[in-house]
């Protein structure tokens, strides 16, 4: 219980920060973070992009590793499926907006992420009328492996990682600068990206 | 006017032959194409040396820092001042952001941009220049030929109009090659059109649509609300019947061979001008081909035609047959007309491409030499604060 009260007062003081008009800078330390930085983005924006390896954030696989997560004491598991269902909320919330759209550009692709996602009809769905748009990057672009992952939007919320394998990252709210060069990092690889359509089989 | 026989080509036939015969080899689109082997070699070459030019945009000498690794560790570790550590946060996040930033900077370089070395590779201008000399080329035989047949009796018109044509063969070749440099040069260097430009290019392309089709901008009735398709037919009517009564007036009273010359001018100037706007207008598109190729030449030999006619029936006033075809016809017409084969044919199809590649190459050395410089002045620029900070951190003696 108490780190779902960990969660929620972290989800707080996302909010907190975004209310003030300054720039805030708030370290995001593990896969329960990340979770919960992107329910927050999806709550309060419109439009969000992300750069990201396999969208592990959106797959069961990345909540079962919450469990097992170092932090996480007893009550893990009900953490991890809190969180899942917290951000399956999110999303559905997110995709319910008139004009939402969540892009997602995949620095590596196979259409086995797609069967563990944790809300398969959902994604579907939106795939198919437009609101989630999903690329991915060719494998002969060799520089994609320098590139941090990162999420934006359109309400000043940046979360950029540090380390690839550790998940570890700080959400920037209010920086207008640091939500600009995402956005054009977005743009430029967008434009090498190719567009993914929801494989047949699933 | 003065007329006499005109041996044009004379002991040059052959040579001409053999350019003709060389050129034919550069129009081919396989292995036998020279001019196509060597640029392609050219082109390997040269995205080989791209491929090795290393970007410097990971800010290491930042993240591999002692002070760097501390504020990292300290940040992860989460035990401290809580102001410490959202300034911990704050310092990462900008070396991220400041690196997200470079990378995006010259995220064209680390592509290595295949699409503007496809683009030269297949641009067209390489294998029609070489038909249009070759087409200019049988031109002059066929000229030569009917000089001498018909030399005393026609020479005036037969060279006036093959000067006429040498001379809008180079205008147009030169305004093509000319063309094809800005646009390589727009997507090796990402040149956006400004805006100012823009907005011109934009009233050319209004104006030339006023050349094109008759159109009456209907922006001049936007105050009287829109005219009807019935009342534009009246007024463009009353156009036709104004332009043809003058005509014909002048004709009749005035200026009879003036008239021609009004008529044919009246044609051939704003055909000519629309071709140099539509290049000048659609520079960023490339639009060049065989059926482009086949009207043009058609076209130049038109506006040869119909001007030779201008001048050779004016000539009583005009007088250009006298001061500058005939000189020009004696000997810078055959030397003109070998230069512009040898040129268009051979040297420039080779030339300008190998000349773009090399741009290229030259650009993607300037990028990663300015990735170094900008690289280095935001390390220089973070280090110190970097530093700063560090100094506070728990353990290391100010905090």
């Amino acid at each position: 219980m108490t780190e779902k009260k960990f969660l929620e007062g972290y989800y707080n003081k996302l909010n907190d920060a975004l209310n003030t008009s300054e720039a805030c800078f708030i370290f995001n330390r593990n896969r329960s973070h990340n979770s919960t930085i992107m329910r927050f983005m999806l709550d309060k924006s419109n439009e969000v992009f992300m750069f990201c390896g396999s969208m592990s954030v959106f797959r069961d696989g990345f909540y079962k590793k919450i469990e097992s997560d170092e932090k996480v004491s007893d009550g893990g598991e009900m953490v991890s499926e809190e969180a899942k269902t917290n951000l399956s909320d999110s999303l559905k919330a997110f995709f319910s907006k008139e004009d939402s759209k969540l892009s997602i550009i995949l620095e590596r692709y196979d259409s086995s992420f797609f069967e563990d996602l944790i809300d398969i009809n959902l994604f579907r769905e939106n795939v198919n009328n437009g609101k989630l748009l999903i690329y991915k990057l060719d494998d002969s672009f060799t520089f994609k492996k320098k590139l941090s992952h990162f999420a934006s939007s359109d309400k000043k919320i940046v979360r950029l990682e540090q380390d690839k394998e550790e998940h570890s990252a700080v959400c920037i709210i209010n920086d207008g600068n640091m939500l600009d060069s995402s956005r054009s990092m977005f743009n430029k690889l967008v434009k090498v990206a190719t567009r993914v359509e929801w494989p047949k089989q699933n | 006017m003065t007329q006499y026989s005109v041996d044009f080509l004379g002991n040059s036939q052959t040579f001409l032959g053999v350019l003709a015969t060389i050129i034919i080899l550069f129009i081919l689109s396989n292995n036998s194409n020279l001019i196509r082997e060597i640029l392609k070699e050219v082109k390997e070459k040269i995205a080989k040396s791209v491929e090795n030019l290393q970007v410097n945009t990971d800010l290491s000498k930042i993240t591999k820092s002692s002070e760097y690794k501390l504020i990292s560790w300290f940040q992860k570790a989460g035990e401290g001042d809580e102001k410490l550590l959202d300034e911990a946060s704050k310092w990462t996040a900008i070396v991220n952001s400041k690196r997200q930033e470079l990378q995006s900077k010259y995220m064209d370089v680390e592509l290595k941009d295949p699409e503007v070395l496809k683009k030269i590779e297949e641009s067209k201008e390489q294998s029609l220049a070489p038909l249009f000399s070759f087409i200019f080329c049988l031109v002059l035989f066929v000229f030569d030929e009917l000089l001498e047949a018909y030399g005393v009796k026609y020479n005036d018109f037969l060279l006036t109009f093959l000067s006429l044509f040498i001379v809008v063969s180079y205008v147009f070749w030169i305004m093509v090659w000319m063309n094809f440099i800005s646009y390589m040069r727009h997507d090796i260097k990402k040149i956006k059109i400004s805006q100012n430009r823009s907005s011109w290019v934009e009233s050319v392309i209004k104006y030339r649509q006023l050349f094109r089709r008759w159109y009456i901008n209907r922006h001049i009735f936007d105050e009287i609300g829109k005219p009807r398709e019935g009342v534009l037919m009246f007024i463009r009517s009353i156009l036709i019947i104004t332009i043809v009564g003058t005509l014909l007036m002048l004709h009749k009273f005035v200026m009879p061979i003036g008239t021609i010359m009004i008529v044919v001018l009246g044609v051939v100037v704003p055909i000519a001008l629309m071709g140099v706007i539509r290049l000048w207008a659609y520079v960023c598109e490339n639009k060049f081909t065989y059926v482009f190729l086949c009207g043009h030449v058609l076209t130049i030999g038109a506006i040869s035609f119909l001007l030779a006619l201008v001048f050779i029936m004016g000539s009583d006033w005009l007088d250009i047959y006298d001061k500058i075809i005939l000189p020009y016809s004696k000997p810078w017409m055959k030397v003109s007309a070998f230069t512009f084969v040898g040129l268009n044919g051979i040297v420039l199809p080779l030339l300008l491409p190998y000349y773009c590649y090399n741009q290229y190459y030259r650009m993607a050395e300037k990028k990663v030499k300015d990735s170094k410089k900008d690289e280095d002045n935001e390390v220089k620029e973070l280090m110190t604060g970097i530093k700063e900070f560090a100094s506070k951190l728990p353990g290391t003696g100010e905090a």
